[in-house]
C-alpha cells in the first residue's frame, strides 16, 4: 500500500514537472538551443552516422522555418543549423541552393549567405550550382549585376553547367539591370526546384516583377494596364512569363497567379 | 579446420533462435517500412534521405546483433553448462573461439543480407528505383562487422556480457573517431604525450576506413585500394583478436 501511494505521488510530482516546470526554462533555449550544439561537438559524436544526423537536422531546418515564417519571421539560427548540416555532409547542396535563398531573402542575412557560399564552393568546387546561387543573390537581391555576373560566369564553365549559366553570366555581363533577366531568373529557378518552397518564391518573384511594370505603366499612361498583354504590347515586358500549371493576371493594378485546375 | 565449422554451424543455430535476433529482425523491417514518412518533410530531398535512413539502420542493426548476441556467446555457453561437454572433447581453445567468432558472423552475414534486401525492397516501392551502387556499402559492412564480431568476442572472453556489451558499443564509436585521438596531444599543447596517444591510436581498430558512405550515396567511385585496405585491415586484425581471445579463454575458469 506503501509503495503504490509512493508511486502516484511520484507519478503526480513527474506530471507537475512536466506540465509547469518544463516553462521555467525559456521557449527559445528549450526548442531550439538543445538541437543544436556546437559544429565541433556534433562531428565528434556522429561516429560514421554524419549523413542521417545531417538529414535529420535538414528536416528540423524546414520545420524551423516554416515555424518562424508563420510566426515572428526571425530565423536568428538559421545560418548556424545550415551550417552544421553541411559540415556533416558537405556534398548535401539543398542547403547551399534553398538554404541560403531563405538566409538572403527571408533571414535578410545576404552577407552570411555569401560566406557560407564560399563554403560550399571549397567542399564541392565542381558544382556549378553554387557559384550560380552566388551569381543569383548578387543579382537579385543585393542588385549587384557586375559582381553576379562573376558568378554566374563561373558557374557556366563548371562541368554538366546548364546552358541558361552561359546565357546569364552574358546578360548580366551586358546589361547592369534589367526585367528580362530577371523574369528568366524566377523561370529557372522554378523549373530547376524540387522543392514547393522554391517554386512558390519564383513565382512570388514574377508577380513582384510584374506589380513593378504595372506601376510604371499606370504612372506613363494614366490608367491601369488591362492585362499581362499590354504591358507586353507597349514594351514593359520583353516577353510574357508562363509556368506550367498556372497563370498570371492582372486586374486594376493587382497581379495574381492562378493554379488551372 | 572441420571442429571449427561444427562449431560454428552449431553457435548459427543456436543464435538464429535467439529472441533477440528474432525482434531486431522484426525491428528493421518495421523501421525501414516506416521511411516513408520522410517522403513529405524531407523538401525534395526523399531519395537521399529515404538511402540515408536504410544504410544507417542496416548499420544500427548490425552493431545490435554483436552487442546483444556476440557478447553472450560464452556466457551462453557456461549457463546452459553445454561448455563442460566441449570440454571433454579433443577441441582446442583457439578452434573453439574461432567456431564461434565464425558462426556470429554467419549470422551477421546473412541478417545483412536480409536487410539490404528489405531496403532494396522498400526503395524500390517509395522511390521507384533500386540504387544498385549502394551495394558497395554492404562490402565495407561486412568488414566492419568481421572486425567487429571479433573485438565482441575478445571482450566477452575476460568481461561480464553487460560490461562486453558497453564496451564494444563504446568502441565502435570510439573507433570512428579516431583521427581525434591522434590530434589530442597538438589540441591539448602537451607534445610530451604524443608517444602515449600514438600508441593508443595504433592500437585501437579504426573504422574510418570502413565508412565510406557519404562516397556511395553521392556516387562518388572508390579506389581499389579502399577495397583492398578493408579487406586486409579487418582479417588481420580479427586473426590478431581470435588468437589473443583463445588465449585469455583457455585461462578461465569454469569450475
Amino acid at each position: 500500500m506503501k509503495r503504490i501511494a509512493l508511486i502516484l505521488i511520484l507519478i503526480v510530482l513527474l506530471a507537475l514537472l512536466e506540465t509547469k516546470g518544463f516553462k521555467w526554462i525559456p521557449k527559445q533555449q528549450r526548442e531550439e538551443f538543445l538541437y543544436f550544439p556546437s559544429n565541433r561537438f556534433v562531428k565528434t559524436v556522429t561516429a560514421g552516422f554524419d549523413l542521417i544526423l545531417a538529414d535529420f537536422l535538414w528536416i528540423e531546418t524546414g520545420s524551423y522555418f516554416g515555424k518562424h515564417r508563420r510566426s515572428d519571421k526571425l530565423y536568428p539560427y538559421l545560418y548556424h543549423m545550415l551550417d552544421i548540416i553541411t559540415d556533416l555532409d558537405p556534398k548535401f547542396i539543398p542547403p547551399y541552393t534553398l538554404g541560403t535563398i531563405l538566409l538572403a531573402t527571408d533571414a535578410r542575412e545576404s552577407e552570411l549567405a555569401l560566406k557560407f557560399l564560399d563554403k560550399g564552393m571549397r567542399d564541392n568546387p565542381e558544382l556549378w550550382q553554387i557559384p550560380f546561387t552566388k551569381g543569383f543573390i548578387y543579382y537579385v537581391h543585393n542588385k549587384n549585376p557586375e559582381k553576379a555576373s562573376k558568378w554566374f560566369l563561373l558557374a557556366s564553365f563548371k562541368k554538366d553547367a546548364p546552358e541558361v549559366a552561359q546565357k546569364f553570366a552574358t546578360w548580366t555581363l551586358y546589361r547592369s539591370k534589367g526585367v528580362q533577366l530577371t523574369l528568366q531568373l524566377y523561370l529557372r529557378l522554378y523549373e530547376m526546384s524540387s522543392s514547393e518552397i522554391f517554386k512558390e518564391k519564383a513565382i512570388k518573384g514574377i508577380a513582384k516583377v510584374l506589380l513593378d511594370q504595372s506601376k510604371q505603366f499606370k504612372k506613363d499612361k494614366g490608367y491601369h494596364a488591362e492585362s499581362l498583354f499590354d504591358l507586353y504590347k507597349y514594351g514593359y515586358l520583353p516577353f510574357m512569363p508562363q509556368i506550367p500549371g498556372g497563370r498570371f493576371k492582372i486586374e486594376n493594378g493587382k497581379v495574381t497567379f492562378q493554379q488551372l485546375q | 579446420m572441420n571442429k571449427i565449422l561444427t562449431i560454428a554451424e552449431n553457435t548459427f543455430k543456436e543464435a538464429i533462435r535467439d529472441k533477440v535476433l528474432i525482434s531486431i529482425t522484426i525491428m528493421g523491417f518495421i523501421l525501414m517500412a516506416s521511411s516513408k514518412i520522410f517522403i513529405p518533410i524531407s523538401i525534395g530531398q526523399e531519395a537521399k534521405i529515404i538511402k540515408d535512413f536504410g544504410i544507417s539502420l542496416i548499420e544500427i542493426f548490425g552493431v545490435l546483433i554483436v552487442v546483444f548476441i556476440g557478447t553472450r556467446i560464452f556466457h551462453q555457453e557456461i549457463e546452459r553448462k553445454t561448455i563442460y561437454s566441449i570440454m571433454s572433447k579433443p577441441v582446442s581453445d583457439l578452434e573453439f573461439v574461432a567456431g564461434k567468432f565464425l558462426g556470429l558472423y554467419y549470422l551477421i552475414v546473412i541478417i545483412q543480407i536480409l536487410l539490404f534486401a528489405i531496403f532494396f525492397l522498400f526503395s524500390k516501392f517509395y522511390l521507384r528505383s533500386a540504387d544498385i551502387f549502394l551495394l558497395n556499402i554492404l562490402y565495407f559492412f561486412l568488414f566492419e562487422f568481421l572486425l567487429l564480431d571479433a573485438l565482441a568476442i575478445f571482450l566477452s572472453c575476460f568481461m561480464t556480457p553487460l560490461t562486453s556489451g558497453i564496451t564494444t558499443l563504446l568502441l565502435f564509436f570510439i573507433a570512428h573517431v579516431t583521427f581525434y585521438i591522434k590530434a589530442l596531444p597538438q589540441i591539448l599543447n602537451m607534445p610530451t604525450l604524443s608517444g602515449l596517444i600514438n600508441f593508443i591510436y595504433y592500437v585501437l581498430p579504426n573504422f574510418s576506413i570502413f565508412n565510406i558512405k557519404a562516397m556511395v550515396i553521392y556516387h562518388i567511385p572508390l579506389s581499389i585500394n579502399s577495397y583492398i585496405l578493408a579487406f586486409s585491415y579487418s582479417l588481420l586484425y580479427s586473426i590478431i583478436l581470435i588468437i589473443f581471445s583463445s588465449f585469455l579463454y583457455s585461462k578461465k575458469e569454469f569450475l
